[in-house]
């Protein structure tokens, strides 16, 4: 019995993207040439003792897409028994901007080419990793260090000391003010940066005051996002937080603290962690499209 | 890097709570509950744990900002009041949800 199996080490700071491959179908990615395929040798896992698998790399751009599958797309037959296949496949992947609507496509041809009778013959998995905003060195498209389709409206850094989370709030308030946020949202982001903030000094750089909180502002048309850097390296931060429990905190069983992530995740439409080994980045996303008040 | 840092003022009083809800006393809160509003905070709670009042009102009428620590030691003192058994009621949230934080609403929800 054997396996295949595509392993992939994403670092979503940089971009950087560690992949092999044992004998998985092979994944794409968009480029200006088109669809290009993420190729690494390697046998499937099980099929023989002692193999080695290459590693290969590849740096996501901001916006760039990367398609995975299962072979129960490609090799999914129609009524005259010819294979979906990967010239399809590429086909459709090159003519489309990606995202998740990828995905909804691809089923809907996949839907079409087997008919309405096909016998599904095998797990069809499709996963589209899109790397959103950030900064990757090099990128040429990077206009005064946000990326591409994004405006840099703040850089800077605060001192971690206490309170200080009321000076970032400030700031970044002061930043996106050209964005017009409907008052609620606008608090909304403010309650989430400083919550992030306090975490970063507190957390990451352990009140150190010496060490700077760094804290990024980008908008384009769809979103607005603050990154807020410290320098907590290797310690990780959840980014599914509990829901406190606010029964047993008031009974005495659980410590009254443990609020700030799961406040941050109420207060923006999407909040992300990435670490490497010196620093943890949380970023706060409001997205622009929904400019109405929100639900709470 | 942003040299100053941010100052805070916070003060919590005791008052003759009689004449809202039914409290025996209350405690007006003041300013800005974050870390740093602990000490005052506690010395309030335990001045009027002194007297040992059933009923006891937080007024949070004259508070511009609370964040994720200054809702744990508002739950840490509710913990506190109801292991004591002591009845513990606020008003003046609606202010603060509207300005900084729904938060707080959750708890009192």
């Amino acid at each position: 019995m054997f396996v295949t199996c595509l392993y992939a080490v994403l670092d979503p700071t940089s971009g950087r993207m560690r992949y092999a491959n044992a004998g998985h179908d092979v994944p794409y990615a968009w480029s200006t040439a088109g669809p290009v395929e993420l190729r690494a040798r390697g046998m499937p896992l099980g099929l023989m003792p002692g193999m080695t698998y290459e590693e290969k790399e590849t740096t996501l751009a901001p916006g760039q897409n990367v398609v995975l599958y299962s072979d129960g797309l490609v090799e999914a037959h129609n009524p005259q028994r010819a294979m979906f296949g990967f010239p399809r496949l590429k086909d459709l992947v090159g003519t489309h901007p990606g995202g998740g609507e990828l995905i909804e496509l691809l089923l809907r041809e996949l839907d079409s080419f087997t008919g309405p009778n096909w016998e599904q013959e095998d797990d069809v998995t499709l996963v589209i990793l899109q790397r959103q905003g950030g900064t990757v060195e090099g990128v040429s498209s990077a206009v005064n260090g946000a990326a591409a389709g994004e405006r840099l409206l703040a850089d800077f850094t605060v001192r971690s000391q206490p309170g200080n989370e009321r000076l970032a709030m400030q700031q970044v308030a002061d930043a996106v003010g050209e964005l017009s946020l409907p008052p609620a949202r606008l608090e909304r982001l403010k309650t989430a940066v400083a919550e992030a903030t306090m975490n970063a000094i507190e957390h990451g750089n352990e009140n150190r005051a010496e060490l700077p909180v760094a804290i990024r502002v980008t908008a384009s048309e769809e979103r607005v996002a603050v990154q807020v850097t410290d320098r907590g390296g290797e310690r990780a931060i959840p980014e599914n937080p509990e829901t406190p429990d606010l029964e047993a905190k008031l009974a005495g069983l659980q410590k009254p603290r443990g609020w700030g992530l799961y406040v941050i995740k109420n207060m923006v439409d999407e909040m992300h962690v990435s670490s490497d080994s010196t620093h943890h980045t949380v970023e706060l996303v409001l997205r622009l499209a929904d400019r109405g008040e929100g639900a709470a | 890097m942003r040299d100053e840092s941010y100052g805070t003022t916070f003060d919590a009083t005791l008052t003759e709570g009689g004449a809202v809800g039914g409290a025996d006393l209350g405690i007006d809160l003041r300013g800005d509950i974050d870390g740093r509003a602990e000490a005052a905070l506690q010395k309030a709670y335990a001045q009027a744990a002194m007297r040992d009042p059933r009923r006891l009102l937080l007024d949070f009428a004259a508070v511009d900002y609370i964040n994720s620590t200054g809702i744990a030691l508002i739950v840490g003192l509710l913990a506190r009041a109801r292991k004591e058994r002591r009845e513990v009621m606020a008003r003046g949230l609606a202010r603060i949800t509207a300005r900084s934080s729904r938060s707080l609403a959750w708890l009192t929800s």
